[in-house]
């Protein structure tokens, strides 16, 4: 569970208290075990079925707006130095 | 051991759209750090509670690309979120097609080394572009969110090219179809046509799948070619001395001439895809394959060749090959002609009204293109295919010919009226050689008497002459004769 | 006048047309007694400031003109400060309004302040809030219930008319049924989710709290509209909820069917069916015919939203890196990116987001996700059909709010699995976009609301109100004034 944990903080940017990991892991395993009543069932390969009620999207003209900025928005963003974080993109 | 290549390309274009994929913000290119973050909003940038809402016009693009490339174009397609952390993607997830791509299978005729060949593409689907990074001195970054957002359409190849050359001839192709289907403005420099290639190499012959890597930031097509090559050898050595390729992400270096692995941890990617709970599913109407093939249709080539019409698809490759096959025009001439629609129109009207395509062509490219990059004026088809027939009938001599050229290109007249204007109408009689080749003997005894002594080329003096004193309209070869016939005597 | 902070939205519409008192009087006076009640209920993260003059009505005929609307702070409003009641938005201004504000902003209403949650919504009792916990107006010991736990106390404790909420597992209709008022869920896509900070997108609603069914017809014919900005917007344009909840035709003679399976002493509490069966015979003295159903897999739903939800919540979630805004924003560029996003979003989450967020990595992660997030989805969608197939037979469902009355603050805060519980008999309406009210049932033996709770099928929330009106008008155990209320408002000196 421990091992589990790390590598889920690890995709989702979190860190865990050291204080607060014990308990935190228990109560997760609480919930995963919660949870688990969901493989019961025997209906696995079957397609994910699509969940939005509506049946298709309505889409947008191709008109942008006139003002070019929405809002009051900042115009300035900075971060530090990117590390080695992998080097993703689409 | 021989081994072979296999590679395949992944290709992200910018859709030629007004507005981003999912809000109203209009689409701008931004080179420079000072005009950033002008073109955003909420949307864009990834507020909380924001939602998307797309862009029609990206569909029909994409749709039209779909239908050149013979490919399925799916009626009902869905998006999904693909997730990951990086400063330049604001909502931490792009939304993509993962489980539907809307166009899917499909194939591009190309020419490498003057063979067609024709490259099957796995699907091409619909994305957004992510902030563009400036990275900073001290290490640190800024970020514009102007093309945060900006539509992509990600075109990717089955593994089918086997050599540098062959994705390279594919990706030339690709960029030109985009272009003139009006898909893309598809230009490496301004970022609008990414190239990433997944490369592995195997035993020649054997049909396994090794492990491939993939090589990014490849910034032109002589870079995409170098790295690809480096890159092949690197595999094959590793496989020579017994080793692995491992999976890795590469750059290209250009100092030292090889790819390098990007800083990359261990872990795989884990994009944790599941459908946009936001967008409903894409559907296409009747009316939207209306529109995309009527799009299509203008933007396909058509040329009259000896009096029946022929089409060709956008792209060169078609064209290039019939091309090849019709006329005697070299690849450069081609690719040169290929590029300039007007001058491509121009000669292959004219040819079909004066049947002599070489003469055309030469007329074309060496006199109209020249004039057209310094001057103001046109020719029109007749003129060329006139002005090749007074050539072909030796009405006018090459020198002639320019000038009425020159003056049909500046004022618009015709050739006949260019010639009269000209004066090269005005043919000179024998008894009128005869008189002006005795004059310019007569008035030159120096020179004749060297021709006596032995010195034959001095005669070209002689010719000189007469063809000044006939303001160019003697024949360069008839006063010859009389001059030699003269001092024969 | 005091007097009139106890009526409903319509009353109130009514002394102001015939000029009893004035917009501005009456605004004035709602916030004087908000902030007199409010240090007991702690219903607010922002209160409006004193002086805010309700506008003039810009859109139709500015239904709701002067009423007084509590916003949950899960919405977006460019007036007040939006928190998602999380640290990590702490002090954030949103550029925009949610499209539901900006309609309630055109019809002419004021705003009285954004109400407490848990963070993002994630929890049944707002004990989850980062800043601090809301108390229920009936006994201040007790949970609200959650997550628009601020929105139902600010409605049951005379601070506002009507308030705007959002329900993604319940969060509307349980703390409306803790609090004893009305809570309404309408179907997915019926009001505009465009500035409704994302928690599970496919579940996620605004939904609506009043005192009573009117008003929430009436908030519907503002609120209710397709919108452009949203791409799974599908409400009618030209609905009117008023007409539809008045239209007794469409309920004469329907029939309702009672959940078996959700009306089980093993999972709920003896007085919740108590008050259960009394609605029942009000329904049945109404007209209805009553049918008992059976609703299959109870035991899968809420395994399914646990999963579903958190999936989601690990993906909405992600945007919160402080590089372009919130805690963090403008990033420190001395230290390295990994540092930035561990300095923002480990502190700026609390235990229960963090703990959503681990999850719902957890179940779309690869090699799990066939046999988490998958199995989930499969089994929603075999839950809707199972829904779908029970209003062949019905025409509305009927089922408790939530299986217990409010609980004591404290008491399940530390048993995640214990809190998720609660919100058995509310999900499945989520899960399925049905669209599905609250109503108070009368009190329980030791003077708590009971919710009782109707649903109908996709689309048919006019004729869902029509059902509500009905049995309201019938049972006679519509909202009441809490008694520390009244006593407050008895000393209330105006």
């Amino acid at each position: 569970m421990k091992e589990l944990l790390d590598h889920l903080c690890q995709l989702a940017r979190l860190e865990l208290p050291s204080g607060e990991r014990e308990e935190f892991a228990r109560k997760f395993a609480d919930l995963v075990g919660f949870v688990d009543a969901i493989k019961e069932l025997h209906d696995e390969g079957r397609e994910v079925p699509l969940q939005v009620p509506k049946e298709r999207m309505d889409t947008a003209a191709d008109e942008p707006r006139d003002r070019p900025c929405e809002g009051e928005v900042p115009r300035s963003y900075a971060a530090g130095h990117i590390g080695d974080l992998e080097e993703n993109g689409a | 051991m021989e081994y072979e290549a296999v590679i395949a390309l992944e290709i992200h274009a910018h859709l030629k759209t007004a507005r981003k994929q999912y809000c109203d913000c209009p689409v701008v290119n931004t080179r420079e750090i000072a005009g950033a973050n002008r073109y955003v909003c909420p949307v864009c940038l990834g507020h909380p509670g924001v939602l998307p809402v797309l862009n029609r016009e990206s569909v029909v693009l994409a749709m039209m690309l779909g239908i050149r490339l013979g490919a399925d174009i799916a009626r009902h397609s869905i998006f999904a979120r693909k997730h990951y952390f990086y400063p330049d993607l604001p909502k931490g997830y792009q939304i993509t097609q993962y489980q539907t791509p809307l166009v899917e299978g499909g194939e591009l005729e190309y020419l490498a080394d003057g063979e067609m060949r024709a490259a099957q593409l796995e699907r091409a689907h619909l994305e957004e572009d992510t902030a563009k990074i400036f990275y900073q001195d001290d290490g640190s970054i800024l970020l514009d969110y102007n093309r945060a957002g900006v539509p992509l359409l990600e075109i990717v190849t089955k593994p089918v090219f086997h050599c540098a050359d062959e994705a390279v001839a594919y990706a030339e192709e690709l960029r030109q179809v985009l272009r003139r289907l009006g898909v893309s403005d598809a230009n490496m420099e301004e970022g609008s046509f990414r190239c990433e290639p997944n490369i592995s190499v195997r035993r020649a012959g054997s049909s396994e799948l090794r492990t491939k890597c993939e090589i990014k930031n490849l910034n032109s097509f002589a870079v995409i070619r170098k790295a690809l090559e480096a890159e092949i050898t690197r595999q094959i050595a590793l496989y020579e001395e017994g080793s692995e390729v491992q999976h890795c992400t590469l750059r290209w270096d250009e100092e030292h001439a090889v790819t390098v692995p990007s800083r990359i941890k261990e872990t795989q990617a884990d994009y944790r895809y599941f459908d946009e709970p936001d967008l409903p599913p894409l559907v296409l109407t009747d009316d939207d394959f209306a529109e995309a093939r009527e799009r299509y249709e203008d933007a396909v080539f058509t040329l009259k060749w000896k009096g029946e019409e022929q089409r060709f698809a956008p792209g060169t490759a078609q064209l290039t090959r019939f091309l090849l096959d019709n006329t005697d025009l070299r690849e450069s001439e081609i690719a040169v002609l290929l590029d300039d629609e007007d001058a491509l129109r121009l000669l292959l009207a004219g040819s079909e009204i004066s049947g002599a395509f070489r003469e055309c062509a030469n007329w074309v490219l060496m006199e109209y293109r020249p004039r057209r990059a310094e001057a103001e004026g046109y020719v029109t088809p007749q003129h060329i295919a006139d002005i090749v027939a007074l050539r072909a009938d030796a009405k006018l001599n090459s020198t002639q010919a320019k000038e009425v050229f020159g003056l049909c290109f500046e004022q618009g007249v015709s050739a006949a009226e260019a010639v009269a204007k000209l004066g090269f109408d005005q043919v000179v009689s024998d008894s009128d050689l005869q008189d002006i080749c005795s004059q310019v003997i007569a008035g030159n005894e120096k020179i004749v008497s060297d021709i006596r002594k032995g010195k034959k080329q001095a005669v070209r003096a002689l010719l000189g002459q007469v063809m000044k004193l006939t303001r160019g309209k003697a024949k360069p070869d008839e006063a010859m004769a009389e001059l030699k016939r003269q001092l024969g005597k | 006048m005091k007097e009139l902070l106890t009526l409903t939205a319509h009353e109130l519409m009514a002394k102001f047309a015939s000029g009893e008192v004035a917009p501005e009087e009456f605004y004035a006076l709602q916030m004087r007694f908000a902030r007199h009640i409010e240090p007991k209920v702690r219903s607010f993260l922002t209160l409006a400031e004193d002086g805010i003059a309700p506008l003039e009505a810009t859109a139709r005929d500015g239904a709701l003109r002067g009423v007084p609307v509590s916003i949950k702070d899960l919405l977006t409003t460019t007036d007040f400060p939006t928190t998602a009641g999380s640290r990590i938005l702490e002090g954030y201004a949103p550029p925009y309004d949610a499209t539901a504000v900006r309609l309630l902003r055109e019809a002419g209403n004021c705003f009285t302040g954004k109400t407490n949650l848990d963070e993002f919504g994630m929890g049944s009792s707002t004990e989850n809030s980062a800043f601090f916990a809301t108390h229920n107006p009936w006994d201040l010991a007790r949970v609200p219930g959650g997550s628009s736990g601020g929105s139902a106390a600010s409605v049951a404790a005379l601070q506002s008319v009507v308030s705007l909420g959002t329900d993604t597992g319940g969060s509307v209709r349980q703390p409306a049924g803790f609090c004893g008022v009305v809570g309404f869920l309408p179907t997915y896509g019926f009001i505009s989710r465009n500035g409704l900070i994302a928690f599970a997108s496919s579940l996620d609603h605004v939904g609506l709290l009043a005192r009573d069914v009117t008003d929430i017809a009436l908030m519907m014919n503002t609120v209710g509209r397709p919108d452009r900005l949203d791409a799974t917007s599908q409400a009618p344009a030209d609905a009117d909820y008023l007409a539809e909840m008045n239209d007794r035709e469409s309920v004469a003679g329907c029939t309702v069917g009672v959940i078996n399976q959700l009306m089980d002493p093993a999972l709920v509490s003896e007085d919740v069916l108590v008050a259960c069966e009394i609605a029942i015979r009000v329904l049945e003295n109404a007209g209805c015919a009553v049918k008992r159903v059976d609703l299959a897999g109870v035991e899968r739903l809420l395994p399914c939203y646990y999963i579903l939800c958190p999936a989601e919540a690990s993906s909405n979630l992600a945007r919160y890196d402080g590089i372009r805004y919130g805690a963090g924003f403008p990033a420190d560029v001395s230290r390295t990116l990994q540092e930035h996003y561990r300095a923002v979003r480990s502190p700026g989450f609390g235990e229960e987001v963090r703990r959503r967020i681990l999850l719902g990595t957890y179940v779309l992660s690869a090699g799990y996700t066939e046999a988490y997030y998958n199995q989930a989805r499969r089994v929603r969608h075999a839950i809707a059909e199972g829904i779908s197939e029970m209003f062949e037979d019905v025409d509305f469902l009927f089922l408790p709010t939530s299986p217990t009355t409010a609980f004591g603050l404290g008491e399940r805060i530390g048993d995640p699995v214990k809190m998720y519980a609660a919100d058995i008999c509310t999900v499945t309406a989520n899960l399925t976009s049905m669209p599905a009210i609250s109503l108070p049932g009368g009190l329980s033996a030791e003077g708590m609301p009971v919710g009782i709770q109707f649903t109908a099928p996709q689309k048919h929330d006019g004729r869902l109100l029509a059902l509500a009106r009905l049995y309201e008008e019938h049972a006679g155990t519509g909202y009441c004034i809490p008694p520390l209320v009244a006593e407050e408002l008895a000393e209330f000196e105006e």
